[in-house]
């Protein structure tokens, strides 16, 4: 495990959280739980919003509580409470004890089967985010100019109507004990930014956008390149209002790495939940067309598309030590040459395929039910360069960055909506398109995959927005993605 | 907890050596019970605490958030580090101040069946509705949630502004294995929910099964539900109906202001105050939510504001600030109109009956075209009659070209929530002509 200095430095864990937890779950014991788990949760997020010249906002918050989880019997009981020190916490754990129990014996004036737990290890351990600067750290003023400065360079013409942005930084201290005999103590270090400018005339308005976001500190912001993408958003935008639309055609479509990131996040990352295969996410997040039927069985893509979900890659903004059952980070194959691999499971959904959980059980804080929740997942890398990849197209086009998006609520059909289009012919780049889109069905889509970006093309983007579950969940997530190409697929805007 | 509240508040203000101050609190507690493969798979409830506060300086604008308001100390310690982070800003070009005192706002009146609904009480509605579907050899899978709390708003120009909340939302999805039927509820009085009749509802949608069949793309005439409804009327109000798009070009009213832009037959009014929004009577700053008339008969005619962005271009805020960077409606109405759900289906010679979409985007802001696909009940109507499930589309249209193609209008106006949960909005059934639907899914 790394641990650099200034993380061992932001931790403040000890000796006495490891004994209020515990004897939280020594009372959820006595009371009947045949499992509880605590997390004690400090959550620090700082936001600087710029918006033309000007900082219009900086705002820093804070907040810590306790979750309890039991299961009594045959049911599931949570509950959340705020906590304003950790003196507070020996009182609230006895009341959200309480809580969590009596929400759980409801659970049981209907529920009947009993729920079966996949075994858990007993583990004692520290994780904490590598990091070069500790972005909270860094002075306030020097993080504003930052994205002011880059910002400035977006103002290149009348036409750009508004430039703005935002960085985001994020820390979570964890704390976890469970009746497995476990105690870990974790940190989550997140920093990223996004910039938006928009250029309006002939009655329309253009939008180009770039955002990342990863584990990590300042450093990762300054690698961003922010200042020399700023004005190159700023001319795209421009362009994209002369432009003429994307064709209405079937054709070959390039997808570019930003795009394919969440191409993977919504095709493939959200239809390989289990729960939601099983249908706990159907009212809202909805559920997935690769049911438990189709394990290891149904393809998915071509034999070049392998697909994992890996909590473990450095600076991914899923990456972490452990999830909220105590399971380790570990990397998980979902599409193995194609064919669908496995689930994203937690302790109490994987005995159905007589697995043991692979680690993807996250609460968005203290005050949330964990629920299955992707990390990072990735497309490995294939052969080509995206010149290579232009270069042996005749006909087609070249999308990119995402605009919008939907799906169907099995994640079957699916419609997105890009900010960035080209038009190739004979393998060159002819002209630029606005308006893009593109629509298929997922299994015919990632059939049709026949190359893939090297590594050199490969990056791991970050997404802290994925929603899910009611009360809606937040889930930082990464996607590593490379540029691929596929065949006859729809484009456009069908009006 | 008013008293106490705003015993903080003063405190604080006090405290300030801001130029402006503006505190909000917010004490929120939830409880969800969420079941599936008819039993209760998460069941939860959360109590979080917020104090929001804001100051300026010179302009400078400074802002932190805490979630504990047991020690004044460390409230005004946050108060103090807003104040610094105010302080190494550059001065703000787009702030003038925080919303001056118009009128002081009466609080909403709460039902107390809604507060006091218990644990068990939502495993005992669950249960009625899972035991219902059993019967029908169904599987019920669903959401009962109630939302109660309070919150105090002050700002140092003697806006005050506080009022409890409390609601509750249902949903279920009936599943026969091969199809789903989907009701919804927001709950405001208990005493009117009535748990079998959304149950019934959707149970009925999820029994029209028989050999579901995809339809070709084309233009079509539909039957949109209520909840489908506000689902497309939701992009008008986040891209068409906020100042700040309107303001800087980037909505359609920018340049169609006074044109009739939708059916004349429909009008959009923006009232957070009736009987059936759980919305509180004033916005994030504070501010009373006014009564916006957005379309009146078809033509573009008003815009909803926040302070801020209502001073940066010289109007009157309407009272539709929200936890989006930008104004937004609060809760939507449409009138109903006068045709029974037989009558609209008598209309229909070849078309479909849409519940509601799933994941709806807008590709193409500026017209307001939105895509998405249906779900949960995707009918087809022969001749006025139901005679068959068909798999689930793909629409692709301007949402203001829906709203212009309405042959007739529904009298089953009701309350509902669009599927991202961005709006409660009050809406009829339409039936619209020329719904352009670009694809089919395969279930």
């Amino acid at each position: 495990m790394i641990l650099t200095s200034q993380a061992q430095q932001l931790f403040s864990g000890g000796e006495k959280v490891k004994q209020e937890l515990q004897q939280g779950i020594k009372l959820a014991q006595e009371k009947g739980a045949r499992y509880a788990d605590i997390r004690f949760i400090k959550r620090n997020q700082e936001r600087i919003t710029v918006s033309g010249d000007s900082i219009t906002g900086l705002n820093q918050s804070e907040d810590q509580g306790i979750g309890v989880r039991v299961l009594y019997e045959n049911g599931w009981g949570f509950a959340g409470l705020p906590a304003g020190s950790m003196h507070e916490v020996p009182e609230l754990l006895i009341k959200a004890v309480d809580e969590a129990i009596n929400i759980a014996k409801a659970s049981n004036r209907v529920n009947t089967e009993k729920i079966e737990l996949a075994p858990a290890p007993s583990i004692e351990d520290t994780y904490h985010t590598p990091h070069k600067r500790n972005p909270f750290d860094v002075k306030v003023e020097e993080k504003g100019q930052y994205l002011l400065d880059a910002l400035a360079e977006a103002n290149i013409d009348d036409k750009i109507r508004s430039r703005s942005g935002h960085i985001r930084l994020f820390r979570d201290e964890k704390y976890f004990a469970s009746t497995e005999n476990s105690y870990i103590e974790q940190t989550l270090l997140q920093t990223g930014g996004r910039m938006n400018v928009v250029a309006t005339g002939k009655g329309q308005a253009q939008t180009r956008h770039f955002r990342d976001h990863g584990s990590g500190g300042w450093e990762l912001l300054e690698n961003m390149n922010l200042h020399s993408r700023a004005k190159i958003l700023s001319e795209e935008a421009i362009s994209l209002l002369d432009a003429p639309s994307c064709p209405t055609e079937k054709t070959t479509l390039i997808l570019g790495g930003s795009m394919v990131a969440l191409q993977l996040h919504e095709s493939c990352g959200h239809p390989t939940e289990l729960d939601r295969a099983l249908g706990s996410e159907a009212t809202y997040a909805g559920t997935s067309f690769l049911n438990p039927e189709d394990w290891r069985k149904t393809r998915y893509g071509s034999d070049i598309v392998n697909i994992d979900m890996d909590a473990t890659i450095p600076g991914g903004l899923g990456t972490y030590g452990y999830d909220d059952e105590g399971i380790p980070a570990q990397n998980t194959r979902l599409i193995k040459d194609g064919i669908f691999n496995n689930y994203t499971t937690s302790r109490d959904t994987a005995p159905r395929f007589n697995q043991e959980s692979n680690g993807a059980m996250i609460a968005d804080g203290w005050a949330n039910f964990p629920l299955i929740r992707m990390n990072n997942i990735s497309i490995r890398p294939g052969d080509f360069t995206l010149d290579e990849m232009i270069k042996d197209t005749d006909d087609g086009v070249l999308l990119d960055v995402s605009k919008s998006w939907s799906l169907d609520d099995k994640r079957m059909n699916f419609h997105f909506g890009t900010e960035l289009g080209y038009k190739i012919e004979d393998g060159e780049i002819v002209s630029m398109l606005k308006n893009n889109a593109y629509s298929d069905l997922t299994p015919h889509f990632w059939q049709s995959c026949d190359a893939i970006g090297n590594k050199d093309s490969w990056h791991v983007w970050g997404r802290p927005s994925c929603a899910k579950g009611e009360p809606v969940q937040i889930a930082n997530v990464g996607h590593g993605a490379a540029p691929i190409r596929l065949r006859d697929v729809e484009v456009g805007i069908h009006e | 907890m008013r008293n106490d509240l705003i015993k903080l508040a003063n405190l604080l203000l006090d405290y300030s050596k801001a130029d402006q101050t503006q505190i909000a609190f917010t004490i929120n507690e939830e409880a969800f019970s969420r079941f599936n493969e008819n039993f209760i798979h998460q069941n939860m409830m959360n109590k979080k605490i917020s104090v929001d506060i804001k100051v300026a300086i010179d302009n400078k604008l400074g802002g932190i958030t805490v979630s504990d308001i047991s020690d004044i100390e460390k409230l005004k310690n946050a108060l103090d580090k807003a104040i610094s982070i105010a302080k190494l800003q550059p001065p703000s070009k787009t702030f003038s101040n925080f919303p001056i005192l118009k009128e002081q706002i009466e609080p909403k009146r709460i039902d107390s069946d809604i507060i006091n609904f218990s644990a068990n009480d939502r495993a005992d509605t669950i249960k009625e509705v899972i035991d219902y579907a059993k019967s029908l050899s169904l599987v019920a899978n669903g959401t009962f949630s109630i939302t109660k709390g309070e919150k105090l708003i002050v700002n140092s120009h003697g806006l005050e502004s506080y009022s409890p909340y409390g609601h509750g939302f249902f949903r279920t999805i009936m599943n026969n294995g091969l199809c789903t039927g989907y009701a919804d509820e927001v709950i405001t009085k208990m005493s009117d929910f009535d748990v079998m009749y959304a149950a019934k509802w959707a149970a009925d949608k999820a029994l029209v099964c028989n050999d579901p069949i995809r339809i070709k793309p084309g233009k079509y005439t539909v039957l949109l539900e209520p909840i489908a409804v506000a689902d497309l009327l939701r992009f008008a109000g986040m891209h068409t109906f906020s100042g700040k798009a309107f303001e800087e070009s980037q909505s359609f009213f920018s340049e169609n202001l006074g044109k009739q832009v939708i059916d004349s037959r429909l009008s959009i009014i923006d009232n957070a105050h009736h009987d059936l929004s759980p919305l509180l009577p004033f916005d994030d700053e504070g501010v009373a939510r006014k009564q916006v008339e957005i379309i009146k008969n078809g033509i573009a005619n008003d815009v909803v504001y926040d302070s801020s962005t209502a001073y940066l271009y010289g109007k009157e805020p309407t009272g539709h600030a929200g936890s989006y960077n930008f104004p937004m409606p609060a809760f939507m109405m449409m009138p109903k109109g006068n045709k029974s759900r037989e009558e609209l289906l008598a209309k229909i010679d070849n078309g479909m009956i849409i519940t509601r979409f799933h994941y709806t985007s807008c590709p193409e802001p500026y017209r307001v075209v939105a895509t998405g696909t249906s779900r949960d009940g995707t009918l087809w109507v022969e001749n006025g009659k139901i005679t068959k499930r068909i798999n689930n589309v793909r629409f692709t249209q301007s949402v203001l070209d829906t709203f212009s193609n309405v042959i007739e209008i529904g009298d089953d106006l009701r309350a509902t929530r669009d599927w991202w949960s961005s709006f409660i909005s009050l809406v009829p059934s339409l039936l619209v002509n020329d719904f352009n639907i670009t694809g089919t899914t395969t279930f």
